[in-house]
């Protein structure tokens, strides 16, 4: 897979993680969450010859999924509580 | 995604406020859970206290992951453990108080096993990424692999 299309499946998850995110409690967004980042974990593993967690993958690239928050102009949430 | 992306960026959050209005909903949940009698109306509303507070978590998730060095935030960081775990224990509580909830009780609370185990499995995450170990190389690997 070319980097262009990990950078697309990279794109791909920033959407439903958002989408997770935003409504944790629907199970039909977290199951498209979960079968993304298997997805992208299975792609990342594969590029980098290492065995990753979910979590090094979040933790890694989750100052760009707030920067593509940021970029796409989403709301943090529906309704903030703060 | 579900939303159309029309709303101003705002991804900024007073961290002590949240905290404050945090640790206000855990003791409502708390409150309400630990009722020792068959009390539906209390499920109810610690289920939806409960949920306001997951969704608040999240907000506080994102701020987090927008911190490169995370380790600056240890104030921050310390609460979000402390919160997140409670959050945890709550969530266990209420699903085993679901369990003596009339299901009709439950379907109109909107309430089911699926929709807690994904607010649980949010939290998890959570705290997955926020306080457990890190290898930082590994990280700064994978970001030079993907870096547009």
């Amino acid at each position: 897979m070319s980097d262009e299309e990990a950078e697309r499946e990279l794109i791909l998850f920033f959407e439903v993680w958002y989408d997770h995110k935003r409504q944790p409690d629907d199970p039909a967004l977290y199951e498209a969450y979960n079968t993304q980042l298997i997805r992208l974990t299975d792609l990342l593993e594969a590029k980098i010859g290492k065995k990753l967690t979910f979590s090094n993958i979040r933790v890694a690239y989750g100052p760009r999924f707030h920067q593509w928050i940021v970029e796409n102009k989403l709301p943090a949430l529906p309704s903030e509580p703060c | 995604m579900s939303v159309t992306a029309s709303h101003t960026p705002d991804v900024t959050i007073r961290d002590r406020e949240c905290q404050l209005w945090a640790r206000q909903l855990i003791c409502d949940v708390k409150e309400y859970v630990e009722k020792e009698e068959k009390n539906e109306q209390a499920f109810v509303r610690a289920w939806f206290a409960w949920k306001e507070l997951v969704r608040g978590l999240n907000l506080m998730d994102l701020r987090l992951y927008r911190e490169d060095e995370v380790a600056k935030e240890e104030e921050i960081l310390k609460s979000h453990g402390t919160l997140v775990t409670m959050a945890i224990h709550l969530g266990i509580l209420i699903k085993n108080k679901s369990e003596s909830i009339e299901p009709r009780v439950l379907s109109l609370a909107s309430f089911t096993n699926a929709s807690l185990d994904g607010m649980m499995h949010s939290l998890e995450d959570s705290h997955a990424d926020f306080h457990s170990p890190r290898d930082s190389a590994l990280e700064e690997e994978l970001r030079s692999l993907l870096c547009a």
